[in-house]
């Protein structure tokens, strides 16, 4: 299982440059699912057909896409300036390998004598250890991607800590679902979108596509029991599946959120409440494209959100992909 | 006006938090049973009252007015039954210290917002502290709270209504049920004089937070849509583009997002006819539904028409009932208007 998980990790995707992730994940879920077809967006959509005459459509939902970099500049001196694809924080990211689409290596620092406060895009570079623009241009190109070196490592237990969990876990999280559902009367749509990391893109363009009754998004939510969180929130590390209620995009369907504390207290999951005071997932775009649907959210708990050592664990994990499975069979 | 008054209790006296606008359910289904064939809660949380043609070939007509509120929701409970709590919507974070809530938990329940009396405040006074650092107290015991008040529980200003002198209304919600008041009694003025189009009514949810209201529009395609929402009224000191004052009547809005030519219509009937109204320029948002219905589905010619608020966003909003009648009248004479002919 984890070795699965660890490949899912180490694949490159990007805001938009997701098909190397798609492709993994097409050939992991194709002997349970079947429809599967990528939407000129590039959105993985794949049908599993219900038993029912009367199913519903429900469309669950993780992103393939991770925050990066974009080549803006190559400089005289072989400097590389690079845009944030995504919600960086520099302060994290300082001096961290990345690697490039073409597998060029390099290293992102800020110049000289920034001040913390004043970390920024503008003031941060790649180095590629070249000495001139013509060596720079060899390496990569203008518009070219990258992203932080990922890859997981095992900490105490069941915890892992690396990049990038969010959101390849709740990728991981939907296959596992795909494994583990059988028969069920609903018709499950399991979408893996595109460009969730500069504005929930991809879902807006998937939603259209399915038209579900029910959207179910799995992605990541910060976790609250770190030392002097800078916000009050009260989800926790190894207190089960997080079932949100709302965050900055979003007031989840309360229906569908009743129904979730019911089916995860009658199963014995283990499972506790988000209520998210900033962030935004795929559920936003599931529940306000066309005719709107009931949309909600399964969120795994994780700290340090959009560094190279985010923190989950893997009892949440298995939770979550349980109430996923139960949520499949929802007639709302 | 009596008519009014009650109308404006009835849909603010309940929970109407974004996201959890149940409480005017039953205020709801007598305007129904009184005006409408039917109604129906579309999957993302908004109202929709329906009344059929009576004649067919009559362009159809969406009316919007948001059944939402700003108000706040529990993130954890602490020590001594007091909550965390984070806002919903854009909150005025200097009236909510020692503030009177309401808790919609398991039970409802009656809070209050704490405050640091003047005697023991240090530091810069004039910082205000973020929303997220103040608690909500509610006499329970932690165990008691904690089994009552689960996290993600809705709170909302403790539903007031006084009456002011002049016609005048102070209480929480009029942001915005006190359109839809308006144009609930625009639908009846209209049923009464005979009117036989399509009318759709929809109160739409979280508007506050995420204009929910584009999934509604989505499934009526109407030919029209007509919003209702509030505006900031004129006080003295207010901007000097700020003209339109509490009892200056409804708030025509010219702008480069809604319809151009049918906010033209309704400036010459208003004008035509002599209704109150005043006119006001808003060039590239509006900061209501009528920014994201135009674009909902092939497109929606839509109008905005606004009645001026003072105290937005707080639980003493002021609104004169005399705005209210007349932004009524100038809607219901205007659908009678464009209900004529075909749509444009």
């Amino acid at each position: 299982m984890i070795n699965e998980l660890k490949k899912l990790m180490k694949i490159q995707g990007v805001s938009s440059r997701e098909d190397k992730v798609a492709a993994y994940i097409e050939e992991a879920v194709k002997p349970y699912v079947d429809e599967i077809k990528r939407d000129p967006l590039g959105n993985l959509i794949c049908l599993k057909k219900g038993t029912s005459k009367k199913a519903k459509k429900i469309m669950l939902c993780a992103h393939m896409d991770e925050i990066g970099f974009m080549v803006n500049c190559i400089q005289d001196n072989g400097i590389v300036r690079v845009s944030r694809v995504g919600g960086i924080n520099y302060i994290a990211y300082s001096n961290s390998r990345v690697v490039f689409e073409n597998g060029a290596v390099g290293v992102l620092v800020p110049e000289g004598k920034t001040e913390l406060k004043d970390y920024n895009g503008d003031k941060f570079y790649v180095d590629l250890g070249v000495k001139t623009k013509a060596e720079a241009e060899r390496r990569v190109k203008l518009g070219e991607m990258c992203s932080v070196e990922s890859g997981i490592v095992k900490l105490y237990g069941t915890k892992y800590a690396g990049r990038p969990f969010d959101d390849r876990i709740g990728c991981y999280v939907m296959i596992e679902i795909a494994k583990k559902l059988g028969k069920c009367k609903n018709d499950v749509y399991f979408v893996f979108s595109v460009q969730e990391e500069v504005g929930c893109r991809g879902s807006h363009a998937a939603s259209y596509n399915v038209l579900p009754d029910i959207g179910i998004a799995f992605d990541v939510t910060p976790s609250g029991d770190v030392v002097n969180p800078s916000t009050n929130f009260s989800v926790k590390l190894g207190d089960g599946a997080a079932i949100k209620i709302k965050d900055s995009s979003v007031m989840c369907d309360r229906a569908l959120v009743a129904a979730m504390f019911e089916a995860a207290k009658a199963n014995n999951i283990k499972h506790q409440t988000e209520v998210l005071t900033y962030g935004g997932t795929d559920t936003s775009s599931m529940q306000t494209v066309a005719g709107g649907s009931r949309a909600g959210c399964i969120s795994i708990p994780t700290r340090f959100c959009h560094t190279q050592n985010e923190i989950v664990d893997m009892k949440d994990v298995e939770a979550c992909i349980d109430l996923g499975v139960l949520c499949c069979s929802f007639d709302l | 006006m009596a008519n009014l008054l009650k109308l404006a209790r009835s849909l603010t006296s309940g929970c109407s938090v974004s996201g959890f606008e149940d409480g005017g359910l039953s205020a709801l289904e007598e305007i129904r049973d009184a005006y409408f064939d039917e109604l129906t809660r579309e999957p993302a949380g908004s109202y929709i009252l329906k009344r059929n043609a009576r004649k067919p070939g009559l362009p159809k007509i969406m009316l919007d007015a948001h059944m939402d509120e700003v108000g706040m929701m529990v993130t954890e409970v602490l020590e001594g039954g007091f909550l965390r709590f984070t806002n919903i919507g854009g909150l005025d974070t200097r009236i909510l210290q020692a503030a009177d809530v309401t808790i919609y938990g398991k039970e409802t329940l009656y809070g209050v917002i704490v405050s640091t009396p003047p005697h023991l405040q240090t530091g810069d006074r004039s910082v205000l502290p973020p929303v997220t650092d103040l608690m909500i107290d509610t006499g329970l015991t932690k165990e008691k709270a904690e089994e009552l008040i689960p996290v993600g529980t809705p709170v909302g200003y403790m539903y007031k209504l006084t009456e002011l002198k002049n016609n005048r209304i102070c209480g929480k919600g009029f942001d915005d049920k006190i359109c839809a008041v308006a144009l609930i009694e625009a639908v009846e003025q209209l049923i009464n004089g005979g009117y036989e189009g399509e009318l759709d009514l929809v109160l739409s949810t979280k508007e506050e937070i995420s204009r929910a209201v584009v999934t509604a529009a989505y499934r009526l395609q109407p030919d029209y849509a007509i919003v209702s929402d509030v505006c900031c009224a004129w006080v003295p000191g207010s901007d000097s583009r700020r003209k339109t004052g509490l009892g200056d009547g409804p708030e025509i809005s010219l702008s480069a997002i809604t319809d151009v030519r049918l906010t033209k219509k309704l400036i010459k009937f208003a004008k035509d006819n002599e209704y109150k109204h005043t006119v006001t320029v808003e060039a590239t948002s509006t900061g209501t539904n009528a920014n994201d219905i135009p674009l909902v589905g092939l497109g929606i010619p839509t109008v905005l028409v606004s009645i001026p608020l003072r105290n937005m966003h707080t639980y003493s909003e002021v609104v004169s009932l005399d705005d209210v009648a007349d932004a009524a009248k100038l809607i219901a004479g205007f659908i009678k208007e464009i209900g004529k002919e075909a749509a444009i």
